[in-house]
């Protein structure tokens, strides 16, 4: 529940602005000018805000979507990333957003449409490219979890009927599917779903559904024809890790049919050292900070040989259900060696 | 010396406190150069009229303990259309109408009224832009914020004039009597910032570092470690037993990281599990 809201001025008058006040007719709304006097002001503690997020609704000017890095690739073509919202309902001890933002409160760029002609303007640029263009949703936010309030996926998905050299990938752990389950699903749009063993997710993922909760929605989302994909990232070391994975992976791909996955994703716990910092000071009496991790050229991840242990481990029991050109393993030690 | 998180609660004038003063029973200390009474969890300093001395005050309180605290200024404040006595919290306050505002992050529950505050260098009858008006509370959540959380930072104001009947009419004992009702509702919402104060964490000494033979990287490195097997879970009697006759820093070093790689994090308990032993 929201009990503040900060609007901006510029967008007090849009449609969507009052959709999503109406959501909250007791709480209190503050006119600001800019979100940033609110979100990026100094000395706040974002596991303090993360108590009682307030939402702020703002207009995102300037860039909307740019450039995804190299990881983020699934085997398609070109990538790009956009953040309709910062933060997100969910509370997970792995978040880099903790790291990254200085405020909790959920950020909400309601200027939907601007959107949606620089993602169709971008497409447009890639018209000719043999494989389609990507656009990742989700990395910033839970892509449908907040779903009931911002209307994301219903205002979004139909606008990817109209690029069909485009697709829309939408990164979510929320059960909230109903606008999907209600349309004809489309080819260039797949919902990819970050899953952990229910015993991590119940440790690490505060508020986020379990992991059965997860399945259901994935399975009807595959049985109503929408293309889905599946995110072990982050994979979490811990004691028993194989045997605990081994169970989830085979209630994922027993519960779902592995030849209408698009694609299995894996990657350690790993954070921008700066990020790490951060975290550990929010966080200092927190295992997932304190077990295993060494750092390399910046970044702070699972010892090499650890993260390659686990990885190849977990890699292995996929492979009993999927084919090796939809799995993609991603390890810290090999993306250093491919930076620039 | 305590470490119990505190609240501070800073007010201009004694005539503004006087109602927390007397109901919470505060004893009056003989701190100077500011009157500072305190009591169990709460200390009341005065810092008289204007900026200055606010942002004075509170690096004072402030440099008397390191404990944690959560600071809240309360005060009079005027504004044009607000009913004499009624009492809110600040949403957003800024020095000039054209200013940055700074805007404290509302997270600790608050159920009654909010709103802007501009803070001014004179005493005014003018109350512009629909925002309540008063004199120390920019150099207040400024100063405070060196010293807490911004969460923790907070300021509350009872309307002690309007467009109706201005500042000529106040004196102390007017000023009290408006303060007065809101006892309660202020503690209540202390206690809710209080309750914010996230909780400390600290290591088991098994070590003294200080007198430790070994280079100021060493230390902190040494010091990582035990951080680290704290928040594994790992038992000091263990740490203990892996430093036994050890005196090289270094080798305490590699023992305890050793110890750290070995230790995995177990699932539904912080105890880690030490996958083998470990020699050095
Ligand atoms: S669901 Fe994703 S964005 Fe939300 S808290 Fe978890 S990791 Fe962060």
């Amino acid at each position: 529940m929201v009990d503040t809201l900060y609007i901006e001025q510029a967008v007090l008058e849009l449609e969507t602005t009052a959709a999503v006040v109406s959501r909250y007719p007791k709480a209190r709304q503050i006119v600001i000018d800019r979100y940033g006097e609110v979100f990026n002001s100094h000395a706040q503690n974002f596991r303090t805000q993360k108590q009682n997020p307030s939402l702020i609704l703002a207009e995102k000017q300037n860039a909307k979507v740019m450039p995804a890095p190299a990881q983020y690739e699934t085997g398609g073509g070109a990538h790009y990333y956009f953040s309709h919202m910062l933060n997100c309902v969910y509370d997970c001890r792995y978040c880099f957003l903790q790291g990254m933002l200085r405020s909790a409160n959920y950020l909400l760029f309601v200027n939907y449409q601007s959107f949606i002609e620089e993602i169709k303007s971008i497409a447009a640029r890639h018209v000719d490219d043999e494989k389609p263009v990507w656009f990742f949703s989700g990395y910033d936010c839970d892509s449908l979890a907040y779903e009931p309030v911002t209307r994301f996926a219903e205002t979004f998905v139909p606008a990817f009927e109209d690029i069909p050299n485009a697709v829309l990938e939408l990164r979510t752990k929320s059960t909230q599917v109903r606008s999907l389950l209600a349309r004809e699903p489309i080819n260039n749009v797949v919902v990819a779903y970050s899953l952990s063993p229910e015993p991590v997710a119940a440790e690490l993922e505060q508020g986020a559904p379990t992991l059965a909760k997860r399945l259901d929605a994935l399975k009807k989302l595959q049985d109503h024809g929408w293309r889905i994909g599946i995110r072990f990232d982050p994979v979490v070391w811990h004691a028993g890790y194989d045997q605990t994975y081994a169970q989830a992976i085979d209630s994922v791909f027993t519960k779902l049919d592995p030849e209408r996955i698009d694609s299995v994703t894996l990657g350690g716990f790993r954070l921008p050292k700066g990020f790490f910092k951060t975290m550990l000071k929010l966080y200092p009496e927190h295992w997932l900070f304190n077990a295993g991790l060494s750092e390399q050229a910046g970044l702070v991840s699972y010892q090499p040989q650890l993260e390659r242990e686990v990885l190849d481990a977990v890699a292995a029991q996929c492979r009993r259900f999927v084919s090796p050109d939809k799995l993609f393993v991603y390890y810290s030690d090999e993306a250093q060696q491919s930076q620039p | 010396m305590s470490h119990a998180p505190v609240v501070t609660m800073v007010f201009a004038l004694t005539c503004e406190a006087r109602p927390w003063i007397d109901a919470l029973k505060l004893k009056k200390s003989d701190a100077r150069p500011f009157d500072l009474y305190t009591g169990d969890s709460i200390e009341v300093v005065i810092s008289g009229i204007g900026s200055e001395s606010m942002a004075t005050a509170v690096g004072w309180i402030a440099g008397r303990s390191p404990r944690p605290r959560v600071w809240l200024n309360v005060g009079t404040a005027g504004h044009a259309t607000r009913e004499l006595g009624e009492l809110f919290l600040v949403h957003g306050c800024a020095a000039s109408e054209s200013g940055r505002a700074h805007y404290p992050p509302l997270v600790a529950a608050w159920t009654g009224s909010t709103d802007a505050l501009l803070c001014v260098d004179h005493v005014s009858d003018q109350y512009p832009g629909g925002a309540a008006v008063d004199m120390e509370s920019m150099a207040f959540f400024n100063a405070a914020m060196r010293f807490s959380n911004s969460e923790l930072v907070q300021s509350m104001k009872v309307v002690s004039d309007n467009e109706q009947s201005g500042v000529e009419h106040l004196n102390s004992k007017r000023i009290t009597e408006l303060m007065q009702p809101h006892v309660d509702a202020v503690m209540r919402y202390a206690a809710n910032l209080l309750s914010l104060v996230p909780a400390s964490f600290s290591v088991t000494t098994v070590l003294d570092l200080e007198s430790l033979r070994a280079s100021h990287s060493i230390k902190q490195q040494i010091q990582r470690a035990l951080h680290q097997l704290a928040a594994l879970d790992v038992d000091a009697e263990r740490v203990s037993d892996v430093l036994q006759d050890q005196t090289n820093a270094r080798d305490m070093l590699t023992r305890l990281q050793a110890l750290v790689s070995n230790t995995a994090p177990m699932l539904g308990s912080t105890k880690g599990v030490v996958k083998e032993a470990t020699n050095g």
